[in-house]
């Protein structure tokens, strides 16, 4: 009996999980056709772009030079008693590239971009404000969505690069008030694990999450339901799937491109 | 003319429109009443291509729409049918101007001093000049419902639908709804679906009256005769005493 509630458990999980993100390829799906007719919705786009990047510039600034203050802090302190300190450079360096950078943004701003998304268009849609729409022979997806996503991409894909700078910058900081660190050994490190694919690998990544916190939370901001724990739940869940999406393809993509490059 | 037949719809298990048959003659008033939660709104989305049927039939002019796609829709029926929602449905970051040239999206070849002059002339029908550089959060509720009927009559549709455009209004901007629908409907001869249970207000702006329960139309009358019918749905709707089905 256990076993079979079990099973029927996973049945329907797995189901949702196919239906979710079946649907969510249908919307993206939509939404990247109605990239033809990104001019007619400039508008829309660029309002979308002063939400996403700009106003979302303080909060990752403050993110990422913690972050970098953090790493500064670990990393030095744990092989200053085997190595070298200027090692420390290029291991900072190569992390905030590779992977710290881009999940801690994708992470902080499934947070505050995914949910703001979500809890925007649920309102619209629990106040018929999409019905409205379409009755007026607007699409929503291209109206709503599009702008979103072509937004998120090219906002997430600029933010990284003040992301890994100020972190690589606030990691030079701590490292000096903890293990010494000059600047010319820093620098030194950088040059000496330098890899040019890293920062490809780094706007890569950034630019997908982008489009994945951008369109899950339209697809969760559209699928609300009535009422205000309707649009609740939408952004809880908007935000659950993106954040768990962006770890599960940081993953994905790290290893795809340690194959390729 | 819209004729509506044998139209079902139903969520998930749950039967809401079970063979409704209905008919809105070319410049007439029918309102559509019944108690909360019974398919009204279900009903005007269906004619306005919102939702899909089931089953049945919905013939606008003779041309039927059930089956149509989204932008078969858009460049047939919702050029000349609109739809003011329950509660406006504007957009919050647009101004009610903005609100009402979005509207005019629907229809092509419009110059923009065209549109502006539009958007004055939608606004002073609804006496609201001068406020199309308001935010809707800005109105009262009755402004509010006044700035989506001006948005639905921007496109000079032929068909309005209504859904409860008095609820939630004090009796005074109740009644001004009302005469609001009146003049529009004699001014711009359109034909109007309106989905209500204000019993007070139906019959100054209706022709003709619809009841529905249980998912089908148990009642039509004329208007004036509203107060004269004997139907025991009617009367258990007018004692408060009516339940869903």
């Amino acid at each position: 009996m256990r076993v079979e509630t079990g099973f029927i458990l996973i049945g329907r999980l797995t189901l949702k999980f196919l239906i979710t993100y079946g649907r969510l390829t249908i919307m993206t799906g939509q939404a990247l056709l109605a990239l033809r007719r990104l001019p007619r919705y400039l508008d829309q786009v660029i309002e979308q772009y002063i939400y996403i990047g700009k106003r979302s510039l303080p909060l990752i600034c403050v993110g990422s030079i913690f972050m970098g203050l953090l790493m500064g802090v670990q990393i030095g302190t744990q092989i200053s008693e085997t190595t070298p300190v200027w090692v420390e450079g290029g291991l900072i360096l190569r992390t905030v590239l590779l992977e710290m950078g881009p999940i801690i943004m994708g992470i902080v701003l499934a947070g505050r971009v995914g949910s703001g998304i979500a809890s925007e268009l649920g309102t619209m849609k629990i106040t018929e404000q999409v019905d409205a729409l379409r009755t007026m022979g607007i699409n929503p997806i291209e109206y709503l969505v599009m702008p979103r996503i072509f937004s998120g991409v090219i906002a997430f894909t600029m933010m990284i690069v003040f992301v890994d700078f100020l972190a690589l910058l606030a990691a030079f900081v701590s490292s000096y008030f903890t293990v010494d660190m000059t600047w010319t050994g820093f620098v030194r490190g950088m040059r000496h694990s330098y890899v040019q694919s890293d920062v490809f690998t780094s706007l890569i990544k950034a630019s997908i999450f982008g489009f994945i916190v951008t369109a899950f939370g339209s697809f969760f901001g559209l699928q609300a339901s009535a009422g205000a724990k309707g649009v609740g739940n939408s952004t809880t869940k908007a935000v659950i799937w993106s954040s768990l999406s962006v770890i599960v393809l940081d993953y994905i993509i790290s290893a795809t491109l340690y194959m390729v490059w | 003319m819209i004729e509506i037949r044998e139209l079902k719809k139903t969520f998930e298990s749950h039967s809401v429109l079970d063979g409704i048959d209905l008919n809105l003659n070319k410049g007439e008033t029918l309102t559509v009443m019944g108690i909360s939660g019974c398919g009204k709104t279900t009903l005007l989305k269906l004619v306005i291509g919102l939702l899909s049927a089931d089953s049945g039939s919905i013939k606008v002019d003779g041309k039927e729409v059930t089956g149509l796609t989204e932008k078969e829709f858009n460049t047939t029926i919702r050029r000349r049918m609109t739809m003011v929602f329950q509660q406006g449905a504007l957009w919050d970051s647009k101004t009610v101007g903005e609100n009402i040239e979005l509207a005019l999206n629907i229809r092509e070849g419009i110059s923009e001093p065209e549109r502006r002059d539009m958007v004055i002339e939608s606004l002073e029908r609804v006496s609201m000049e001068g406020t199309e550089n308001m935010y809707p959060e800005e109105l009262s509720g009755g402004m509010i419902k006044r700035a989506a009927i001006a948005r639905a009559i921007a496109a000079r549709p032929d068909y309005l639908l209504y859904d409860e455009p008095t609820t939630g209004l004090d009796p005074v901007l109740s009644r001004r709804i009302s005469e609001l629908i009146i003049k529009l409907d004699e001014e711009l001869r359109t034909s109007s679906l309106v989905i209500s249970h204000d019993i007070s207000s139906i019959p100054h702006f209706s022709d003709r009256v619809a009841m529905m329960h249980g998912g089908k139309i148990v009642l039509t009358c004329e208007a004036g005769k509203i107060w004269d019918q004997e139907d025991e749905v009617f009367k258990d709707f007018l004692h408060g005493t009516l339940e869903n089905v």
